[in-house]
């Protein structure tokens, strides 16, 4: 009886509940969402590299490295020479070697040139490994292996011919279309960057660059042009793919996209390093090619002993031939999420101190209607209503509007998310999960709600104390 | 119970009581009330109205009535004296045994604002049943509401109809409804009439006498037109200090016979 009460009571009020509910619902939603989006980012980020003990590339920044060699995010920076590379796979304590070579887009997707131990030991999520849902890993130097998104977004199956360009931007000018390659397999969905990611042969990619750098014909724009995301801006950034001449003496050296046809060797004789086959048993057996690269942007490798990471990361940090920075991923997302941490205790204070505001608002509509409820105060007590039961009464008030609010904010935020899901992981490199409301926001909800008890003691006292001293027919 | 008040006062004996209320040296004066309005000081030596026994109340505004009323319905505590309703003291309640004794043994129906506006008819009247304990589910009790409705010659259409769309003739009538459903043993009744017409108060105090014939009631009026359908009628000066003190006790010329 006493919440038929209640809802008919607001129901009468319906404009500053309505209003009240509204800002009830906005507080608590972006509540939500912040949390949310927090758990999201940072499971979305745990769960993007396992099993890489540490990831190798050219002295730029922790983070920086990080977010290019696994998030596909940011501008890689100038690579690390083959032959580092070749010196890294005979490391004993090396048990398998992943070399990337960042830099080129697909339709706005990053294209990786890599080698086929990327789809044998690279792992995501809780250690798990990539699959194949059409086709296989590289057969030969033009082959490419394309992520899930990728594949459905762009409408791509096996043995469909695929163009890269150069840079990280959308709208490219230059593309490597003389040398066209073809896509060998489409991996399962992974929430995770891998998705969107196009992976092509380390050879196939340093080819293309020598056809573009041949043919020098500045494209216009790709047909098929996504709205343009964070790297749009990236246009003149400095290349990934460092050229490297035959020997080491030459060290890596960046250069501007307009540069950058003048850099790589002539014809279809790619350099010949020339210390390339000393393991050549490793590298040879996951590529369908020689390695016979100038450089790479990264490495990721997985140790036989992963006691041995810490060892190995001062080792190739203190190198003096070549400098290097080696990275520990777990350390790396540890130091990222760091940063983010505070970012994320400030919105969550934030959004926490928007819902108080919204649910002292609940309270003073409460309060500001008591006078004009003296009259129904005066009746309840007439009809044996105790003051206890106009506390209750009042609370329940305010209990179901807030009930209301969380109620709408939990779908609404579901319903956002949802829609803005494609968005996120395109923009922002952030992958959410299917289920997106967790124990968390049942938490917040059930905070929400005790607040709201607290806060509408003061209406609901107010009601009591009034109820205490109302008489009879008090007009 | 009061000692003094003898149950070989009253020649009434059916039920298990039979003085509806008695007062015994009650004074309050507005000095103990909590309100900020000024009260009349008010000092009852004796007076009891026994169950069934319809009295009329009449006295100027300002006269203490309401604060009269307030001290019967237990919303204000004497300074000192007894007030028993249905032969158990009133006055040496809780607060809360207070609220609950009102929901169930007193009706109270006002000159005007006697419903919840925002509640429908049967909203309303169920929110006195809930208030007095009753099981509001209990379908018996939806038979009730409409008998009570029928016999106030209220439409049942109107049950699903919010408080405050009704007329007030109409509203006046459902809150006799609502102060008869839980069969209360006193009635109070303050100036209910005074918002009609002459033909809907005529209407009112038949169906009101009527329905009211085994309820103690206090009918508290300033229309002495009213004053014909009570033989019993009291004024306010004789529960203030500046007239003579009265011990109103029955007398034989009780207007209600019991039944």
């Amino acid at each position: 009886m006493l919440t038929t009460i209640a809802i008919e009571s607001l129901k009468r009020r319906k404009n500053t509940a309505l209003l009240t509910l509204v800002s009830i619902v906005i507080s608590v939603s972006l509540l939500l969402s912040v949390d949310i989006i927090r758990s999201q980012v940072k499971d979305s980020f745990t769960r993007t590299v396992s099993g890489v003990d540490v990831i190798v590339g050219a002295p730029s920044g922790q983070l920086n490295l990080l977010l290019s060699s696994v998030f596909n995010l940011t501008t890689p920076s100038k690579g690390i020479s083959w032959d580092s590379v070749i010196s890294l796979n005979s490391d004993p304590r090396v048990s398998w070697l992943i070399p990337l070579s960042l830099g080129d887009t697909h339709s706005g997707y990053r294209v990786i040139g890599t080698t086929n131990a990327y789809f044998e030991h690279f792992k995501y999520g809780d250690k798990q490994p990539l699959v194949f849902a059409e086709g296989g890993p590289f057969a030969h130097v033009g082959s490419a292996v394309i992520g899930a998104d990728v594949a459905e977004s762009l409408g791509y199956r096996v043995d469909d011919s695929i163009v890269i360009s150069h840079g990280l931007g959308n709208v490219s000018f230059r593309q490597h279309d003389s040398f066209p390659f073809s896509v060998a397999g489409v991996l399962e969905k992974t929430g995770t960057p891998v998705d969107k990611a196009v992976y092509v042969t380390l050879i196939g990619l340093e080819r293309a660059h020598e056809h573009a750098g041949h043919s020098g014909i500045v494209k216009p724009s790709q047909s098929i042009q996504r709205p343009s995301n964070l790297h749009a801006q990236a246009h003149a950034h400095t290349d990934g793919e460092t050229a490297v001449h035959g020997n080491s003496e030459h060290k890596g050296i960046s250069h501007e996209e307009a540069g950058h046809e003048k850099e790589s060797y002539e014809g279809d004789n790619p350099p010949h390093s020339h210390e390339e086959e000393p393991d050549r048993q490793r590298m040879g057996e996951m590529n369908v090619e020689n390695n016979n690269v100038s450089s790479v942007s990264a490495v990721m490798l997985g140790l036989k002993n992963r006691v041995t990471a810490l060892q190995l990361q001062y080792q190739l940090n203190q190198r003096s031939n070549e400098p290097v920075l080696a990275i520990l991923p777990g350390m790396a997302l540890a130091e990222l999420w760091q940063i983010m941490g505070n970012v994320e205790a400030l919105l969550l204070l934030l959004s926490s101190l928007i819902v108080v505001s919204a649910l002292i608002g609940l309270a003073t509509m409460l309060l500001a209607t008591m006078r004009e409820r003296y009259q129904e105060i005066a009746v309840l007590r007439t009809i044996g209503a105790s003051p206890a039961a106009l506390l209750i009464l009042v609370q329940l008030e305010a209990l179901l509007i807030a009930l209301a609010g969380c109620g709408v904010s939990m779908l609404l935020v579901t319903g956002l998310l949802t829609v803005l899901k494609p968005w996120l992981s395109a923009e922002f490199g952030l992958f959410l999960s299917d289920t997106l409301l967790s124990s968390n926001s049942l938490a917040i909800v059930i905070l929400v709600l005790l607040s709201t008890y607290i806060v509408s003691f003061f209406p609901a006292y107010a009601a009591y104390k009034r109820g205490l001293h109302a008489e009879l027919n008090s007009q | 119970m009061k000692a003094g008040v003898s149950a070989t006062e009253s020649p009434k004996t059916n039920g298990s009581y039979n003085i509806a209320i008695a007062i015994d040296n009650v004074s309050f004066s507005h000095n103990a009330a909590h309100s900020e309005r000024a009260r009349p000081f008010i000092e009852i030596d004796q007076w009891h109205l026994y169950r069934g026994e319809h009295v009329f109340l009449s006295g100027p505004s300002g006269s203490g009535k309401s604060t009269f009323l307030n001290l019967l319905s237990g919303t204000l505590t004497p300074d000192s004296g007894t007030i028993s309703l249905l032969e158990q003291p009133f006055s040496a309640l809780s607060n809360k045994q207070r609220d609950r004794f009102r929901a169930n043994n007193i009706g109270v129906v006002f000159q005007q604002f006697n419903l919840i506006p925002y509640l429908s008819v049967k909203q309303n009247i169920k929110a006195a049943l809930y208030f007095a304990g009753a099981n509001i589910k209990d379908k018996a009790l939806d038979e009730r509401i409409l008998t009570l409705l029928n016999d106030l010659q209220l439409s049942n259409q109107l049950l699903n109809a919010k408080a405050d769309t009704l007329s007030v003739g109409q509203q006046q009538r459902v809150a006799i409804a609502r102060a008869l459903i839980n069969t209360p043993d006193i009635l109070i009744v303050d100036e209910p009439t005074s918002a009609l017409d002459a033909k809907a108060r005529d209407s009112f105090m038949d169906v009101l006498k009527k329905l009211a014939k085994n309820s103690a009631l206090v009918f508290v009026s300033h229309d002495p037109y009213l004053k014909k359908y009570f033989s019993r009628h009291i004024s306010m000066h004789q529960f203030t200090p500046n007239h003579q003190k009265v011990t109103d006790v029955p007398t034989a010329s009780r207007d209600v016979s019991p039944c």
